[in-house]
């Protein structure tokens, strides 16, 4: 078991470089934010993945807990693109075109 | 002891598929033409990847807390993925980034219209 | 109030699952902060019938099974497209939406992102839009026909009856 174990680790290590590949490459800001969600994903993989490989599943709870910061910052990022601060205060419209 | 080995088939079967569609995903990610093409190839990785590779893991699990803990991982990733992708799609189309398309769209949207 | 009862419950019940730790004191303290998280989301007003849909739980297997399957299926067809990328033909389509709450909208869109091959680009909640980013006719098509519009509104139905 332990071998499919490391063979879906390696498998998981080679998709993070693709999608690294293309966190490097862009060419807009959209395609890297959608690697890097995409490398919090595999990275919750790996993790879970990796906890089974060294028989310690305590590893899951880390993983847990990074699918969940994966997801806020994904949204975080998004809305400092949009908005231009991380608060409640919102520009407006034309506060926005003014910029 | 028949019933366990035919429980690990399935695990290792589900893990390498799994694999296969992180890999595929992965490569579409940097294949595919656009930024709204590539976000089906991030959707592969989210949904038959790491779905396929937690349900292996799950088969494979020592205890009950360890599964509670897959199930959860795998609820999550199905309720925040699709979110995180429409969020990037959504933000893609405000920014004005234009969807490279085959034939005439038989809905030409307006940029900003709901706004 | 009984909102903050089932849902002291509920995350109690998630606490017991996590925890692994069974002595008393633990467990009164386990049960405490559940309250504790039950009553700040009381005040935040986040405990509507819409974030503890109850009703809900028990229609949700079929849908969930129905919805593994076509993930499955639509997996196929975006690798099929990715081994050749000169197959992609995406399409921008507008899907109408049955729903008539907020929620069942925002299931519909999650579940349509969540088939791989399409994307919900925007949400139109005036006009119960939902405008599609298809990566090639097919997929298009496959959510234009309705079929997911009627298994989202047969959970929406079950939320409603529920209140």
């Amino acid at each position: 078991m332990s071998l499919w174990f490391s063979i879906t680790l390696v498998a998981i290590g080679i998709s993070l470089l693709l999608a690294l590949a293309r966190a490097a490459l862009g060419p807009t800001a959209f395609d890297r934010v959608l690697a890097v969600n995409s490398i919090g994903t595999l990275a919750v993989l790996a993790i879970c993945v990796y906890g089974f490989f060294d028989g310690r599943p305590e590893f899951l709870d880390i993983a847990l807990l990074y699918a969940l910061i994966n997801f806020i910052g994904t949204i975080s990022v998004l809305k400092y693109f949009r908005a231009g601060t991380l608060g409640d205060h919102v520009p407006t419209e034309k506060q926005r075109g003014a910029q | 002891m028949m019933v366990e080995n035919i429980v690990t088939v399935i695990a290792i079967f589900s893990l390498g598929v799994g694999s296969l569609g992180v890999l595929f995903g992965a490569l579409g990610l940097l294949r595919l033409g656009d930024v709204y093409q590539r976000m089906h190839g991030a959707g592969i990785i989210d949904t038959g990847g790491a779905g396929l590779i937690l349900f292996g893991l799950l088969l494979a699990s020592p205890d009950w807390t360890v599964s509670v803990r897959l199930v959860l991982i795998g609820l999550l990733l199905a309720l925040t993925s699709p979110t995180a992708t429409h969020a990037i799609a959504r933000a893609a189309h405000f920014a004005g980034v234009k969807p490279l398309l085959k034939t005439s769209p038989d809905a030409p949207i307006e940029k900003g219209a709901d706004e | 109030m009984r909102s903050v009862y089932v849902s002291t419950i509920l995350m109690f019940g998630l606490w017991l699952a996590l925890s692994g730790h069974y002595t008393p004191l633990l467990l009164a303290l386990g049960a405490l902060s559940a309250l504790g998280v039950s009553l700040l989301a009381k005040r935040m007003n986040v405990l509507d019938e819409e974030g503890l849909p109850i009703g809900i739980l028990f229609r949700l297997p079929r849908v969930t099974l129905w919805i593994i399957w076509e993930i499955l299926k639509s997996n196929l067809g975006v690798i099929r497209v990715i081994i050749a990328p000169s197959k992609a033909a995406p399409q921008l389509v507008t899907v109408l939406a049955g729903q008539h709450t907020a929620a069942g909208l925002v299931t519909h869109a999650n579940f349509i992102t969540l088939t791989p091959g399409t994307v919900s680009v925007q949400v139109d909640e005036d006009r119960n839009e939902i405008i599609v980013h298809g990566l090639t006719q097919e997929f298009c098509n496959a959510t234009k026909d309705g079929s997911m519009d009627a298994k989202v509104s047969l959970l929406e139905k079950r939320t409603v009856s529920g209140t």
